[in-house]
């Protein structure tokens, strides 16, 4: 069982549906200028922090499973400049809206909660007992 | 004004620092011994802490983001 690729690829199709959408406001009205870019910029950092965070899971997994030390640590340091770059690039240097910028950093983190909820609930639904017989 | 921007850039990533390293460390700690005992289970355990930690990191990522948006005023 190899969910978590599968996980990844549903919340990059969410986000990339939330970056069209983004565009599509963009184009609709321009009078929102500021709003819908800092929603893209932000949108667009949270999707790499999600790429980085599933790589470095996948990476810890292997060397738990293996049984060797990993050489490296989580990654929050690269995650957290990565919003960082999102947030100053967004509202310092284009002057687009920090709220519409945080809104879109915590897209891709909600989508994931979101689908992972759905996949859960689902995955129960379809085993109503567990190991030890009892019911969910 | 601007050591008040520092003040309330200093607690707010000081303290969501805090509470992800607290998080990300009980989250991975459970996953990694999850793993060592059924490493069968790998990918159900990592999806769920893919899940865990998103949700998070996304607070002191954030923080971040006000800090230094805070910091400049």
């Amino acid at each position: 069982m190899d969910e978590l690729p599968a996980l990844l690829k549903r919340v990059s199709r969410i986000a990339f549906f939330f970056l069209s959408m983004g565009c599509l406001g963009w184009a609709i009205w321009p009078g929102y200028k500021s709003v819908f870019g800092g929603f893209l910029i932000g949108a667009i950092g949270g999707l790499f922090i999600s790429w980085h965070l599933a790589w470095k899971v996948v990476r810890l997994g292997d060397a738990a499973a293996s049984g060797r030390k990993p050489r490296s640590g989580l990654g929050f340091l690269t995650r957290a400049c990565i919003g960082l770059l999102a947030g100053v690039v967004s509202v310092r240097m284009l002057e687009f809206n920090l709220a519409a910028t945080v809104v879109g950093l915590i897209t891709a983190p909600m989508a994931t909660l979101l689908l992972g909820i759905i996949s859960r609930r689902r995955y129960s639904d379809g085993h109503p007992t567990d190991e030890r017989g009892e019911k969910h | 004004m601007a050591i008040y921007g520092l003040l309330a850039a200093a607690i707010v990533f000081g303290l969501g620092a805090l509470g992800a390293g607290i998080g990300n460390g009980l989250i991975f700690s459970k996953t990694v011994e999850g793993i060592s005992r059924q490493p069968e289970l790998r990918g159900a355990l990592q999806t769920t802490a893919f899940i865990g930690v998103g949700l998070v990191e996304a607070l002191p990522i954030i923080s971040l983001v006000l800090a230094f948006i805070f910091m400049a005023q």
